[in-house]
């Protein structure tokens, strides 16, 4: 086979079939189904080359190997990092996988911070990405329309089901079957165990509380490939728990890992790394967008790519600024934004409410490996009963573990008793922290900054998203369910905790979706049922900027279960000569 | 204080010295009696004072002794605590780190008119204790700062390869996951 870098472009005349603008969990999907359809693509990235194995220059490396022992130089972190920093995956092995905020500001209104993660790098946040992988189901699909926020979806999980299988058969998702109505199985590997603790607490749980129900979580780790899988280069999780890093066994699913060989594989696709996208250029004569133009990362030239179909996979952000600043007379505000409402709607998850306790007995149990999964507890707010506070829900992920040598701090003593304990497994703990559906709303926004730009003389990105009433309620909740469940489960010493916005600014649940939203309406909505354009019928937007909700699991999966829909669905499109 | 335990004493701070790869100098020695020995370019620490650098060997010391595995000093604990504070710790963190140390000094100086370097050990121990439970002459923000310096004298120790490896379990690549283990009198935490 032939190296990925025999693939890499600049210049181009050639008219390709289709282009895909971005390379993480949306771009790597919608090459692979496109060139095993036939087509010709160029992807289009903005970062560097990223090559499996090679460039995962964190891995397999422990921490006395590393200069600083696995933590960010400080002035560097301060300087280029201060956002990326926020992440709890960012560090010495990994830093190099995130966008450097010096060279990539954007700007936020005072007093209403917005946290902005991002890889920029062939295979995107595909490479850190935690790997949860939860199917919606119709009361997600179906919830704007039922109680009025936001647009309805034109899909519903039927339209859905079948590309959430094509897509898990191909990454491999461990996980249980529960057969529970709210969390549509899958076609699963075999789940991550449960430990000791998490067992006990599960049959507790679900006794009480029928028919919420404690599960594994689903996670995107080979916990045993297939033989396709095992044909994409991956072996089995070695349950390193050091995803983030880069992993040359491919044991978890990324860009580098799944998607990119498979579309390699055809000989069809070429990519342009350090190639930043400006615009989408349209004709408007034909109604059709026409290609990319884009500024070299490294060079600041200009260039231009042409294809038959453009699809923007530059993640939620990404995409939608690539849209703001196409602009033309025929869509002086934007391209394919007839509706007006490109930029807004924009979402992230509700995060960091939840409640944590000790937990007494067990001292003969523990575990071995790092599970790179916890214990997860999926909607059980407003599915039967209706809450009083807030509209939809959310679920809980957490876990037990018992304390290592990290609790050392704040421990009393010293000297060789002191070492004598820290060498023993300590007390177990179990957490409970919600992930929360927050509502699309107009105001949440994000916009082309006026006057300021970046090096490349790009317009800044003004984000300006702040949480709602509803949101509110639901995070106070989060944290009192939590340590409610936790008091029964038996618990001691619970604390409760519901970060403030200041401390822990919408996006940083790196969940943030919408923007260029997907509706029935045309004067609504910016995206049809199968993430085309209603405005321009050769542009499609597969990522996170289609959602008309957030639904409160994990989205990555629905990325690309729409992704590998819409992909199909454009080949079908121009094989009938539609576009 | 007799001369035997003046030479025993410096012999045991040269010792730790060598261990933390400092040439030791100033008060540290002069509170024994000791000659001041030239430090060489390439042992100056990062942003300790050699002599914070000896008192956070000697504190590193207590904190981790050696027993059936290497301690603190063995594993360069002193030298990684310099680092981090030179490379990764805020300025707050690394003034309020040097003011901790000046306090125990002083507390030191204050009770027994020797910096705490120079204390016999029955005397630091002593010490610490009031330190670590926050108790006269030491103050709850005394203890805060040794709560910190613990927890970096404890990543600095469990981080590097004897402090993981011997120490405790490291378990590079688990090749799965296990949820149910049994304890056994042989178990040692996991290191990661």
């Amino acid at each position: 086979m032939e190296t990925v870098s025999s693939f890499y472009i600049k210049s181009s005349a050639e008219r390709f079939d289709a282009i895909v603008v971005g390379s993480g969990i949306t771009g790597g999907w919608a090459a692979k189904e496109l060139t095993e359809r036939g087509l010709k693509v160029l992807m289009v990235e903005r970062g560097r080359p990223v090559e499996h194995g090679v460039d995962y220059i964190g891995e397999n490396r422990p921490e006395w190997t590393m200069p600083n022992r696995g933590k960010v130089d400080e002035k560097i972190a301060q300087e280029q990092f201060p956002i990326q920093r926020q992440c709890y995956a960012f560090d010495e092995h990994t830093k190099q996988f995130w966008n450097n905020d010096r060279d990539m500001p954007y700007s936020t209104p005072e007093g209403r911070p917005f946290s902005w993660i991002r890889g920029n790098q062939l295979g995107g946040k595909s490479l850190m990405w935690a790997r949860q992988s939860y199917r919606w189901s119709d009361l997600d699909f179906e919830a704007n329309l039922k109680d009025g926020h936001g647009t309805d979806w034109p899909i519903r999980y039927a339209d859905l089901a079948p590309w959430y299988s094509h897509v898990e058969r191909h990454i491999g998702v461990a996980g249980s079957k529960e057969g529970m109505a709210v969390l549509p199985d899958g076609e699963f590997l075999p789940p991550f165990e449960f430990n000791t603790v998490e067992q006990a607490m599960k049959q507790k749980f679900d006794a009480k509380y029928a028919p919420a129900r404690m599960i594994i979580g689903r996670t995107a780790n080979l916990t045993r490939p297939t033989e396709a899988q095992m044909a994409q280069g991956r072996a089995q999780c070695q349950a390193r728990s050091e995803c983030q890093r880069g992993c040359s066994f491919g044991a978890y699913f990324s860009t580098q890992s799944s998607t990119l060989p498979a579309a390699l594989k055809t000989g069809r696709l070429r990519i342009a790394t350090n190639s930043i996208v400006h615009s989408v250029t349209y004709d408007a004569k034909t109604n059709r967008a026409t290609g990319v133009r884009v500024i070299d990362a490294e060079t600041h030239e200009t260039r231009e790519y042409h294809a038959r179909v453009v699809l923007l996979c530059a993640s939620t952000l990404g995409s939608t600024a690539v849209l703001l600043n196409s602009k033309s007379a025929a869509f002086p505000n934007g391209l394919a934004n007839s509706s007006g409402v490109l930029g807004h709607y924009l979402m992230d998850h509700l995060w960091s409410a939840g409640a944590s306790g000790r937990v007494e007995g067990f001292e003969d149990d523990y575990y071995q490996g790092r599970r790179p999964t916890g214990a997860y507890i999926p909607r059980f707010r407003n599915v039967v009963d209706k809450h009083p506070d807030f509209v939809r829900g959310y679920a809980f992920g957490g876990g037990a573990s018992r304390e290592g040598w990290q609790s050392a701090a704040w421990k009393p003593g010293f000297g060789k008793d002191f070492k004598a304990m820290m060498r023993k497994p300590g007390p177990w703990h179990f957490n409970l922290y919600g992930q929360g559906e927050m509502l699309p709303r107009y105001e949440n926004m994000v916009s082309l900054h006026p006057t300021k730009t970046d090096k490349w003389g790009m317009p800044l990105l003004h984000i300006d998203v702040t949480h709602g009433d509803n949101d509110r309620r639901m995070r106070e909740d989060m944290a009192d369910s939590a340590a409610n469940i936790l008091e029964y489960l038996g618990m001691k010493d619970i604390r409760k905790n519901v970060a403030t916005e200041q401390e822990y600014p919408p996006g940083l649940a790196i969940h943030e979706v919408g923007g260029a939203r997907m509706g029935r309406d045309p004067k609504t909505s910016i995206l049809n049922g199968h993430n085309q354009a209603h405005d321009v019928p050769n542009l499609f937007v597969t990522d996170g900027a289609s959602m008309a909700s957030s639904a409160w699991q994990n989205p990555s999966l629905t990325f690309m279960a729409l992704t590998a829909r819409a992909c199909a669905y454009a080949v079908d499109q121009m094989k009938a000569g539609a576009i | 204080m007799s001369t035997t335990v003046d030479s025993a004493r410096r012999q045991a701070l040269l010792r730790l010295g060598a261990l933390c790869g400092l040439a030791l100098g100033g008060d540290v020695l002069a509170a024994v009696g000791a000659p001041k020995t030239a430090s060489g370019p390439d042992t100056r620490p990062e942003w300790l004072s050699p002599d914070e650098l000896a008192l956070t060997a000697v504190l590193a010391d207590l904190i981790i002794p050696q027993t059936d595995t290497p301690g603190a000093l063995a594993a360069g604990a002193p030298r990684t605590v310099d680092h981090l504070l030179a490379v990764c710790t805020p300025v707050p963190a690394q003034t309020a780190f040097r003011a901790g140390l000046a306090r125990i000094d002083a507390v030191a100086k204050g009770q027994a008119g020797q910096r705490f370097a120079g204390l016999v050990p029955k005397r630091q121990v002593a010490l610490l204790q009031a330190l670590d439970s926050g108790a006269a002459p030491f103050t709850v923000d005394d203890m805060r700062f040794f709560r910190q310096l613990k927890g970096y004298v404890a990543f600095a120790y469990y981080t590097s390869e004897p402090g993981a490896t011997q120490e405790l379990t490291y378990l590079p690549i688990p090749g799965g996951y296990k949820g149910n283990v049994k304890v056994t009198p042989s178990t040692r935490t996991w290191a990661t």
